[in-house]
């Protein structure tokens, strides 16, 4: 069998279990380290991020002889992920000139890697870094990056027998933001989401920017793990005119992707403007 | 009545009568090499030769031979020497079909340059002369015997002789290039990096020196190069 794979199934729990995840690499590697069999594998073993966010894992190699050019497949959940870019690592690059060919598909969610050293030159020996790929968070989630249809082939080309480890990505940490943000002349309701994987309790308040920022109203929620809410803050303009609506959900220990957490949109009052005010037109603009 | 009955029966004795014709595919690609076993009757001691086309729109065909008298001599490899080759190339094809007559079953014809290379090798460096044989000379390639063996004829050039290596028929979608080895060492009907490999260990070479391959040479400038290494990597993941 010219490729054995080793799946961290471990990895499958890391969600509900972070650091796990430590663990199971740390097994992984004392295993690939009693073998001088070639291994390919994901590094880190277990990725994090939040909506919105780039991380960078690393397609590393380990006790090859003699590589002369090598290719994989690395797939991912496309709903979750979208590879932004791949890049040659230095590891063939050290042993002489290279020709490094990657192709994303970004809607199958994979890509597919090749690098080959150039001319009648002995391959590269040791361990060292193949590709490097950066992902973006489109959404939370886990899965599998999947690396797969791996071959190795050295300078007399023939095939480099060779184990595989997957890595493992799953949104992480705390994270909450508003979605969504609608107003209208008597109310403002801002839904928010808890996007990390802790369960948050946090502020929600709402301004209007015709005056300098008034609170239009704060409330308090907790939210579980992907959880959303829609709360509502009555309000009553005071004067027609055209407000900005603002809603921010507190920033909670330990957030990183902070952008979220505020929303705006306008609202235009026209015509009269107290709430006991007779008939008069309202336009919403977004 | 009666003429109403009879009018029925020509009909349907005409029906019958009419022959009938497989419809060609809308589309057909076809990939053919081989080897060119003898050039105006004489063997040769060197060659290749292939063909791609897409049946009734377009086509390109190379042929490459070293006949024996300019085959290089077999001696220890030096720095300096000659290596001669004869090389012929469709230009423009007029006619692509398939299943051309009884006997061929693959048919291009057109305008063809045959060209003989001589490329002087001097301390490391070469120099090429191109000698015109025929230009813009009508020919055509035939295989026959059930794809085993193929002709050239050029006119002004002799009789070109050879045997099919390898040939692909496909309706479902084009070939793709730069398919030329795999994990046991012959095509595999998929672009992957064995083939990237291939022809990278080829990298920089020139005719006459090793690893070059005029089966490789994607882009027929007699240097294994970027364009070819690009060539397989425009196809790479691609099967057929």
């Amino acid at each position: 069998m010219m490729q054995k794979r080793i799946i961290p199934f471990i990895f499958l729990f890391a969600l509900s279990f972070p650091f796990l995840g430590i663990v199971a690499y740390k097994t992984i590697v004392a295993v690939n380290t009693s073998s001088s069999t070639a291994t390919i594998y994901v590094d880190p073993q277990t990725s994090t991020g939040t909506a919105g966010q780039n991380f960078t894992v690393n397609i590393n190699i380990s006790d090859v002889n003699d590589l002369y050019g090598w290719e994989f497949k690395l797939g991912w959940n496309a709903t979750i992920l979208d590879a932004v870019d791949v890049r040659e690592g230095s590891f063939l690059k050290d042993g002489g000139d290279t020709f490094f060919y990657p192709k994303i598909n970004h809607t199958e969610g994979y890509a597919l890697v090749d690098c080959t050293l150039l001319g009648t030159i002995p391959g590269v020996s040791g361990n060292g870094t193949l590709a490097t790929i950066d992902f973006h968070v489109k959404d939370r989630g886990e899965c599998i990056l999947d690396l797969y249809d791996t071959i190795l082939v050295n300078s007399a080309e023939q095939s480099i027998e060779h184990t595989v480890i997957d890595g493992y990505y799953y949104t992480s940490g705390h994270d909450v933001a508003v979605i969504n943000l609608v107003a209208s002349e008597s109310s403002i309701n801002v839904t928010v989401e808890n996007q990390g994987t802790y369960t948050e309790t946090f502020n929600i308040s709402t301004y209007y920017t015709l005056l300098t920022d008034p609170l239009i109203g704060n409330q308090t929620i907790t939210l579980e793990p992907g959880a959303n809410t829609t709360l509502t803050f009555p309000w009553t303009p005071p004067t027609y005119g055209r407000y900005e609506i603002r809603a921010e959900a507190s920033i909670v220990p330990g957030e990183v992707d902070t952008a979220d957490n505020i929303k705006t949109t306008v609202i235009y009052i026209n015509g009269g403007g107290e709430s006991s005010g007779g008939s008069y037109s309202r336009k919403l603009l977004r | 009545m009666k003429k109403v009955i009879l009018a029925s029966v020509l009909l349907m004795t005409l029906v019958l009568m009419t022959p009938t014709f497989a419809q060609p595919a809308a589309e057909t690609w076809v990939m053919m090499q081989g080897m060119i076993n003898s050039y105006g009757g004489l063997p040769v001691a060197y060659s290749w030769c292939g063909a791609y086309a897409k049946v009734g729109e377009w086509a390109q065909a190379h042929a490459f031979w070293i006949p024996l008298d300019l085959a290089p001599p077999l001696e220890e490899p030096s720095m300096n020497f000659t290596y001669c080759f004869y090389a012929a190339r469709l230009v423009n094809a007029s006619v692509i079909e398939l299943n051309y007559t009884e006997v061929i079953d693959f048919y291009i014809s057109g305008i063809w340059d045959v060209n003989k290379f001589t490329f002087e090798y001097a301390d490391g460096n070469f120099t090429m002369t191109m000698e015109v044989i025929v230009d813009d000379a009508a020919g055509n390639l035939s295989v026959t015997g059930n794809w085993t063996d193929f002709t050239i004829e050029i006119t002004g050039v002799p009789s070109i002789g050879g045997t099919v290596m390898f040939y692909y028929i496909t309706s479902a979608e084009p070939i793709p290039m730069g398919d030329v080895t795999g994990p046991m060492g012959q095509m595999d009907n998929c672009v992957d990096i064995w083939d990237l490999v291939h022809v990278a260990r080829a990298y920089g070479s020139t005719p006459g020196i090793m690893n070059f391959d005029f089966s490789i040479d994607f882009d027929f400038d007699f240097e294994i190069g970027l364009g070819d290494l690009t060539t397989i990597a425009a196809s790479l993941g691609e099967e057929y």
